[in-house]
């Protein structure tokens, strides 16, 4: 007999691992999973992660691609917390530039970054949840997932890879009552675009106004959504990846 | 802490049983003042009953919500009232009969588009009238994962269904200056009384469709109406003209490679 929750502070108790929580989303996700009363794994590759360790969050800087990391992550929930019930696949990068420009080495760095690393964590999350037959997996995927923009061929492509890996491993994952998901997140305001350009976060905050909302995202919105699908509200949703973008992929789509 | 459904007026229709019931009584049990709409009069006794029961304010309207007369009277009670409109779920819905397309009774094809699609059309037509002066407000429209595959033998519900999502796209883009935030809901096979009906009529199929869907069951309805609910609330500020799909995995593909 499935339980049904009807109220918003379901993950008081659950562990969660979240990637590429030094800042912005992540960091947003690790912090609201963490105050509805979650026991939390940091991770990132930026020892600002350690910042915020507190009682009941503990922190991992690793590279999600690195070999032997998702391993270490996974571990550390169940050393630290006896389990693992909730994995965020956060972490990203974005790479901008033209595709008669891209050298191999910038592709592949884009697709170990972005689908990658969120694949050995879903490996590992998963076989640590199965014996439970419970969990859920959430990947930070993009409306660029669908959705085509000039200069990041890379990017699109890898975050339509995770939408992808999203939908398949829901379907072999269900069997062992473990659901995953994915958000497809428009414009937030964050570091992403820092490493090439000064005004990264205006830029993002002045490109959300072209979304039929009129504004960007602020992380905690995204962190909202976790909450949700990682919930027992969204037992029947299985595969699914929710659009947040503001409307932004509406008049295109 | 308040929660913030306390004290928002609600409008639920197709809500005398299923997702449109549970609906009710999630929106009333977190304080809202919920109007609950439907043709079926029973079914709005059964939902002021246990609204009743767990505590809360419903206020039953019994109408053909594609009767626009019957409609625009409605929402003009809510703005005498209650004076504004918070939020709506515009749910109410039949699957109607099951034909090859040219053999589908025109007239059924009729009622179908008429009780799944113009009733969402004016139930936003009016609604919007109340919330746009307000600057605010939340709308779910539900459609069906029928919004996005074609179900053999269900012409018109699935027309009806793809039509809901194209109504939702326009409203939320026609509305998005206006702080109103539109999405269609899009819910798999649930258990509801509209579906064990026709799964009485024919179990053998009913068991089959069970056994397509990734997650090995249908929905029950209070999964589908948690859905509405947290899409009309806040924690989905950032979602808007989407259409949620709650299928336990059913439209993923699933098939054995």
């Amino acid at each position: 007999m499935t339980t049904i929750a009807t109220e918003v502070n379901e993950v008081e108790g659950k562990v969660a691992l979240v990637t590429g929580a030094a800042s912005g989303i992540g960091r947003a996700i690790a912090e609201l999973l963490h105050a509805r009363g979650a026991k939390v794994v940091a991770e990132d590759i930026d020892p600002a992660v350690t910042e915020l360790a507190r009682d009941g969050l503990v922190t991992l800087v690793a590279d999600i691609t690195a070999e032997g990391t998702a391993e270490k992550a996974v571990a550390l929930a169940l050393g630290s917390f006896g389990r693992l019930d909730i994995l965020v696949n956060n972490a990203g990068r974005i790479l901008y530039k033209n595709l008669v420009d891209m050298s191999r080495e910038d592709w592949n760095w884009q697709m170990e970054t972005n689908v990658t690393g969120a694949f050995l964590h879903s490996r590992e999350a998963a076989k640590a949840m199965m014996p439970n037959r419970s969990g859920s997996i959430v990947n930070i995927a993009s409306y660029a997932s669908y959705f085509a923009f000039p200069g990041i061929a890379a990017y699109t492509a890898s975050k339509g890879a995770l939408a992808q890996l999203t939908r398949t491993q829901a379907l072999e994952a269900i069997e062992h009552g473990i659901r995953v998901n994915a958000i497809g997140v428009g414009d937030v305001v964050t570091n992403l675009l820092n490493h090439f350009r000064d005004d990264g976060r205006e830029f993002l905050a002045e490109h959300g106004r072209k979304a039929p909302i009129g504004r960007a995202a602020d992380p905690v919105e995204i962190a909202e959504i976790v909450a949700f699908l990682a919930s027992e509200r969204a037992s029947f949703i299985v595969g699914s990846v929710v659009m947040a973008d503001g409307g932004m992929s509406v008049p295109i789509g | 802490m308040s929660d913030e459904f306390d004290g928002k007026i609600v409008l639920v229709t197709g809500a005398g049983s299923g997702i449109g019931q549970e609906a009710v009584r999630s929106f009333a049990e977190r304080g809202a003042l919920v109007y609950a709409a439907d043709l079926n009069a029973k079914g709005l006794a059964a939902t002021a009953d246990l609204v009743a029961s767990t505590g809360g304010t419903v206020r039953s309207a019994h109408l053909d919500v594609a009767d626009e007369t019957a409609v625009a009277d409605l929402l003009a009670r809510i703005a005498t009232e209650a004076g504004r409109l918070d939020a709506a779920f515009n749910n109410a819905g039949i699957t109607g009969s099951t034909h090859l397309l040219e053999d589908y009774p025109t007239e059924d094809f009729d009622r179908v588009l008429r009780v799944n699609l113009r009733s969402i059309f004016l139930a936003m037509k009016y609604e919007l009238r109340l919330m746009k002066p307000a600057g605010s407000g939340t709308i779910v429209n539900t459609a069906s994962v029928a919004a996005l595959t074609g179900p053999g033998g269900m012409s018109a519900y699935a027309a009806s269904k793809h039509g809901v999502h194209g109504l939702t796209r326009v409203a939320a883009m026609e509305n998005a200056s206006h702080n109103i935030r539109i999405n269609a809901l899009a819910p798999g096979w649930t258990e509801t009384p509209m579906v064990a009906a026709n799964s009485a009529q024919n179990p053998a199929f009913a068991e089959l469709a069970r056994k397509a869907i990734p997650a090995k069951r249908g929905a029950h309805p209070k999964e589908i109406a948690a859905a509405a609910v947290w899409l009309s609330s806040s924690q989905a500020s950032y979602v808007f003209g989407q259409m949620i799909v709650v299928d336990g995995g059913m439209t993923i593909g699933g098939f054995e490679p």
